[in-house]
């Protein structure tokens, strides 16, 4: 699915990444973690083709992101607050992203019901602007929204954070529902590492954007990334 | 503890984006606010002349006095729409260890200094120092003499006056009820006013000129002032909590439907988030009231007989009559969605539609303003068919030289916040500028040309043609704006991170 080659990225003689090689396969649910400054987010702002490389690529179903945009069909990604629109109500948010993807209204709002206790009746029929909704619920509108239109590959930034713990529980639960059902392919970085542990079928964990540890998840692993960070 | 405020004021205004700007854009916005200020000063000195020269039997200042009301009137209505309670400001001291005794009183002082209270410095007194000096006979209510201290009287109290307005506008904001006990009274004084029971213009007017000559009854005005800082005081003080006064305004929905552009797919999408953001942001809000104003542009140009036979003026102004929206909205595109604009690069969405869904409205927009400007047909077929020309050219080029000077811009852009005075540089630069030029120089150059040539009727078509040439090669140009739009897009998604 995903393709990493001779990957850096640097800021006026700094390197903040550096990754010589990495592969994530389809279906699977990848996990990132690392102190801040680690290159979480330069990441996958490098996969999303937001920032440019200063060497290296990413290919993304053997298509190069930043030379080809293709492969914006069939992924999507919530990284933060700049991924949604304030002025709009959710429903019309919803609805703007679905258009962009290709699903109409009816397919839509069917599929919504789906999140309906993952929304709490916060969300959907408020008559708010997203702006004026909790961080929290900001939050949820945008994580749903990624989700929209079945992409293939679906990047979240820090998904679990700012959430309330039914909230980040039930996040879990889609997640894994749609990496089964779906064949979903997630990227996912977070703080939390006993929710990336249990989301996750792999982890890497990076220091100073340098690969450190690449685990396939096992009952050991959250004792050894504890015993990483624990200073 | 004043000195710290200051010092956090001060901060605030040499760190905004607007100075981290190149040294050009410095010089240029330097320039620019000195250019207004000089205009400002010299049209109020040589005002004075002016009325003498038009009205040799009255004085200058009762002149003067007897529309200062109007102006009041509209001063107030503007700082209405574009002043607001810097709530942010004082929310983040509140949980300092400052007492909220402390934090409004500065709050008030450094509205007290805002430049929108400097108007008087600009305004009134250059008028004040020519008046003295000019002297000049025919004054007749005792203005046998001018004075000195009334003169300074007569500015003090429309200093003061503007301070009143000041403290009105922020109890008014916050408290409807003395908004519409406004509106009443104000209502009220002009059915009065129609209905000749009394002149209320005129009795304002009179009331000036009785502080001119007898400045004792300044220390009305003073207490008036002494009262509005009272009120706005106490005001603030009861209500400075997160739930009251520094509350945000319960917003209401509005523009929700919108489905009849759902026909038109990803471009019906985008144009509907557009007129979203337009009638649900202050920001976006108060550039339209601007290039609504340009509507009227014309009037000035095509009034005054001088002119009337400068045909190159002409084209300049019927460019700017349907061109407002393009230059007010246009110029900031794409930092309009400069909140928003990583989640636009991941979409499917490719730069041709954006950018077209941008011309849609700069289209519907121009076609709206040449009906709106059907009036001018009063002033001859000439002019109009100037405007319509112009409206050609804006629909034809001018859209194409806007989207292309908005991504050299790249300056972020906060929505839901209104623009303070001289802020509106904030997502300004030198680009922006030197864009002006074929925007607004192109169309006068072929006129002239073709009027120079053959003549101004040939002037006129020429330029509408131009307009007519660039939609022909709309897929052309399109496509080449598009590849400068790719090549910025990094730097762009930079530039509003930054901000953001």
């Amino acid at each position: 699915m995903i393709e990493i080659k001779d990957l850096s990225k640097s800021y006026s003689g700094k390197t903040v990444l550096n990754v010589p090689s990495l592969e994530i396969v389809k279906g699977s649910c990848f996990g990132l973690v690392g102190n801040n400054g680690a290159g979480k987010t330069t990441l996958f702002s490098l996969l999303l083709d937001l920032v440019e490389p200063s060497s290296g690529q990413i290919l993304n179903q053997g298509i190069e992101v930043s030379k080809d945009e293709t492969w914006k069909a069939k992924t999507s990604a919530f990284i933060d607050s700049s991924f949604i629109i304030g002025y709009l109500t959710p429903e019309e948010y919803f609805e703007f992203i679905a258009e962009l993807r290709g699903v109409d209204n009816k397919t839509l709002n069917d599929w919504l019901k789906q999140f309906s206790s993952f929304f709490k009746d916060e969300v959907l029929n408020q008559k708010k602007y997203i702006r004026d909704l909790s961080k929290g619920n900001q939050k949820k509108v945008g994580i749903t929204s990624s989700f929209i239109g079945l992409p293939e590959l679906i990047v979240l930034d820090e998904p679990f954070s700012n959430l309330d713990p039914s909230s980040q529980i039930l996040l879990k639960k889609l997640i894994e529902d749609f990496s089964k059902n779906q064949n979903t392919t997630f990227l996912i970085s977070s703080h939390d590492l006993t929710h990336v542990t249990e989301v996750c079928n792999r982890i890497v964990l990076l220091e100073k954007g340098k690969v450190i540890k690449d685990i396939v998840t096992n009952k050991a692993t959250l004792k050894e990334l504890e015993g990483y960070f624990t200073i | 503890m004043t000195t710290k405020f200051l010092e956090l004021k001060w901060k605030e205004f040499s760190r905004a984006p607007q100075f981290g700007a190149k040294l050009g854009v410095k010089v240029l916005i330097g320039f620019f606010i000195i250019y207004f200020s000089l205009a400002a000063i010299f049209f109020s000195g040589i005002s004075v002349f002016l009325l003498e020269d038009k009205f040799p039997d009255q004085s200058p200042l009762s002149i003067v006095n007897s529309y200062l009301l109007y102006y009041f009137v509209f001063a107030f209505i503007l700082r209405y729409f574009f002043q607001s309670l810097p709530a942010s400001e004082i929310q983040q001291l509140l949980i300092t260890p400052i007492t909220k005794k402390n934090i409004i009183l500065n709050t008030i002082l450094k509205s007290t200094f805002s430049i929108y209270n400097s108007s008087p410095i600009f305004y009134f007194l250059p008028f004040a120092i020519v008046f003295i000096f000019s002297g000049g006979p025919g004054d007749e209510i005792e203005f046998s003499r001018r004075s000195i201290f009334g003169i300074f009287s007569w500015w003090v109290c429309l200093q003061m006056i503007t301070w009143i307005l000041n403290n009105l506008v922020f109890l008014v904001n916050k408290n409807s009820s003395i908004l519409k006990t406004i509106i009443v009274v104000v209502v009220s004084l002009y059915g009065v006013h129609k209905f000749d029971y009394f002149d209320i213009f005129t009795l304002f007017g009179s009331a000036l000129d009785k502080i001119y000559s007898d400045p004792i009854w300044l220390v009305f005005v003073f207490f008036s002032l002494a009262i509005s800082y009272f009120l706005l005081f106490k005001f603030l003080i009861k209500e400075c909590y997160l739930d009251k006064a520094l509350s945000k305004d319960k917003e209401k929905i509005i523009g929700q439907n919108l489905s009849f552009l759902n026909r038109f797919g990803t471009l019906g999408a985008l144009i509907k988030n557009d007129i979203r953001l337009i009638i649900r942001n202050a920001r976006a809000k108060q550039v339209m009231l601007m290039s609504f104003v340009f509507l009227f542009y014309g009037v000035i140009f095509f009034t005054p007989d001088i002119y009337k036979e400068s045909g190159p003026l002409l084209v300049f102004a019927s460019i700017f009559i349907t061109g407002g929206f393009m230059m007010t909205f246009g110029q900031y595109v794409p930092s309009w969605d400069s909140e928003y604009y990583p989640l636009l690069m991941v979409q499917n969405l490719s730069y041709k539609k954006y950018l077209e869904s941008k011309l849609v409205l700069m289209i519907a927009a121009t076609f709206i303003a040449s009906i709106l400007s059907l009036p001018y047909l009063y002033y001859g077929t000439k002019i109009y068919s100037m405007i319509i020309a112009g409206a050609f050219f804006n629909l034809g080029l001018g859209g194409y030289i806007t989207l292309i000077s908005g991504v050299l811009n790249k300056s972020p852009l906060k929505l839901n916040i209104k623009a303070k005075a001289f802020e509106n540089t904030q997502a300004y630069s030198i680009t922006q500028f030197l864009f002006v030029l074929p925007k607004m120089g192109l169309p006068v150059l072929i006129y002239w040309l073709g009027q120079l040539f053959f003549s101004e009727g040939i002037g006129i078509l020429l330029m509408g043609l131009s307009g007519i040439l660039g939609i022909t090669l709309h897929g052309i140009i399109i496509s080449q704006i598009e590849s400068v739009y790719k090549k910025h897009k990094y730097r762009t998604l930079e530039a509003y991170k930054t901000n953001n």
